[in-house]
């Protein structure tokens, strides 16, 4: 293999059709194998679009996106692009296929003609790994948005991809479900998936190795949680918001002029007041 | 609220958990079966001979060990539209239909005759005899078993151009949407209530339920292309291209005892069609 990073866009332009309005207006944004990066911005910045081009569902109309190498223009490698880069999407009811569970988890590694006695070790560690194995044989509409959004997760699994893109996979979830899934992706990270989280929610973002956000088609900031969040007059501007927490510190700040804003969770402002009230 | 729950009332593909011996038939010699019963029922227009069928009918039900009053209560829903068919038969045939037949009853210019009557005895009840069967067979079939049995009953055709991976998948697919779409209905109506819609009604008054369904068919409809191009996206970024290579997570395995169902059906049919029953 090239040194190359998992996935690169090059300049990514895309447009839906109106002339001179684009969607997405040359990105350029590299993911490393079993890095977590999250992409954030206001409505209609080009997030979804940018996801779907991250295995080839839609193509760039100027610049290239290589997904190992492979350039997702070339038909010929659209299979093991998405074998490589699996996706799960926002609606839970419309990415299942089958009509019990196991056998929708089975779609994605059927598809890339995984023999039958694999394919069954593979359904049954993707359905343990996300613990829906007890309702393997039950069907999709009884299942809760959460327990759904699990299954999407293990379908995308099967297919053994490097990289796994949530497109707001967790929006339409109950804060049990973020949760569940939250650990999910943590547990993904351990075995060295490479995790594209497309979020509204900045808790879920502060999560993340590395935060790119995007406005108007552009990537704006890229950077460690941290870096970003630090800039919050240019979030604000955006129409973006803070993590809870660091949206505290800021208010301190204004109270205690030297206090550190760089802070993501509760704790870390414990720790922060607490050293203060010690010194 | 007994009227909103449409999901409740849907028999069409319920399974019914038990274990008997339809429902460990083989679904392709189940699917055969089925087909050489409901020809014995097409082709039998005599009295006696729909009451075999009917006996034969509730023995299917004994055979599927279906409790009768679950049976029965999946026909209720076609009382309404057999009492129209025996109303229409009996005002509008008149002495056009075997004018040989002695007129029973006559009402100014409505004419009942004697084979009006018959008619309308036979055909209510090989309408029933065709809702048992059919919902015996959903009942004690699993919509992947129908699935998988369709596909490979139809496999052989495969050379003559008949897309039989296809055909199944669209299957499934409906299957698999028809308790989604349910709910989604169930949702629309209760959003019109709740602004004062009048839904429901009498189960008699086609007319006046038919109009006052179209502020809930129109929006289902585009909830339903929706979320069918939502699908899409989702299974080809689950790598689906079509029926080649592919491979199966299920495969069916049929024990000899199977096909005895199938020959006992045909030994039924011919039966049916060699029998003098009286005309």
């Amino acid at each position: 293999m090239t040194g190359e990073p998992l996935i690169v866009c090059d300049g990514v332009e895309y447009g839906y059709g109106g002339a001179g309005d684009l969607a997405l207006g040359g990105v350029s944004l590299r993911v490393s194998a079993g890095e977590h990066v999250a992409i954030i911005g206001p409505n209609g910045s080009g997030k979804s679009t940018l996801a779907r081009h991250l295995n080839g569902l839609l193509r760039p109309s100027a610049g290239a996106v290589r997904v190992r190498g492979m350039d997702t223009r070339d038909p010929a490698h659209t299979r093991s692009i998405r074998q490589t880069v699996g996706m799960v999407f926002q609606h839970p009811d419309s990415q299942m296929v089958a009509t019990v569970v196991e056998e929708d988890v089975a779609f994605g590694p059927e598809n890339l003609g995984v023999p039958r006695p694999e394919l069954h070790a593979r359904v049954r560690e993707a359905l343990e790994f996300v613990e829906m194995w007890d309702y393997r044989d039950r069907p999709p509409h009884l299942l809760s948005a959460g327990q759904k959004q699990r299954v999407a997760i293990a379908a995308v699994l099967a297919m053994r991809p490097a990289c796994i893109v949530l497109d707001e996979a967790t929006s339409l979830l109950d804060p049990r479900g973020r949760a569940d899934l939250g650990r999910l992706v943590a547990g993904l990270r351990r075995q060295g998936t490479a995790v594209v989280s497309i979020t509204h929610l900045m808790d879920e973002a502060a999560a993340a190795d590395r935060i790119v956000v995007l406005a108007r088609g552009t990537v704006v900031a890229s950077g460690p949680p941290r870096a970003v969040f630090a800039d919050a007059g240019r979030l604000a501007t955006l129409g973006l918001d803070l993590p809870p927490a660091t949206a505290l510190a800021f208010r301190i700040r204004r109270e205690i002029p030297d206090f550190p804003v760089d802070l993501m969770s509760v704790d870390e402002i414990v720790d922060a007041v607490a050293g203060r009230a010690a010194s | 609220m007994n009227e909103f729950e449409l999901l409740r009332n849907i028999t069409i593909g319920q399974y019914l958990p038990v274990d008997s011996y339809l429902h460990r038939l083989d679904p392709r010699a189940k699917i055969l079966a089925a087909i050489l019963v409901i020809a014995a029922v097409t082709f039998t227009p005599s009295l006696a001979g729909n009451a075999c069928l009917l006996a034969g009918g509730l023995a299917l039900v004994w055979l599927g060990r279906i409790p009768l009053a679950y049976a029965l209560r999946g026909l209720l829903p076609a009382v309404p539209i057999l009492v129209f068919l025996a109303v229409m038969q009996l005002v509008f045939f008149g002495r056009n239909y075997d004018p040989t037949s002695p007129v029973v009853f006559q009402w100014r210019w409505i004419v009942v005759t004697g084979a009006v009557l018959k008619l309308v005895v036979v055909s209510a009840a090989r309408f029933l005899e065709l809702l048992l069967v059919t919902s015996v067979f959903t009942l004690s079939t699993k919509t992947t078993d129908l699935t998988l049995g369709i596909e490979s009953l139809l496999r052989p055709f495969q050379r003559l151009r008949v897309p039989a991976h296809e055909l199944a998948l669209v299957v499934t697919i409906a299957v698999r949407f028809v308790p989604t779409l349910a709910l989604e209905a169930e949702r629309l109506m209760k959003a019109q209530a709740s602004r004062g819609a009048r839904l429901g009604g009498s189960r008699w008054r086609f007319i006046s339920r038919v109009r006052r369904s179209l502020p809930i068919l129109v929006p289902l409809v585009t909830y339903a292309l929706r979320r069918g191009e939502e699908l899409i996206v989702a299974m080809e970024a689950r790598a689906y291209t079509g029926g080649a290579g592919r491979t199966a997570y299920t495969v069916l395995a049929s024990r000899p005892g199977d096909w005895l169902a199938v020959g006992a059906a045909a030994v039924f049919l011919a039966a049916m069609l060699l029998a003098p029953f009286p005309a």
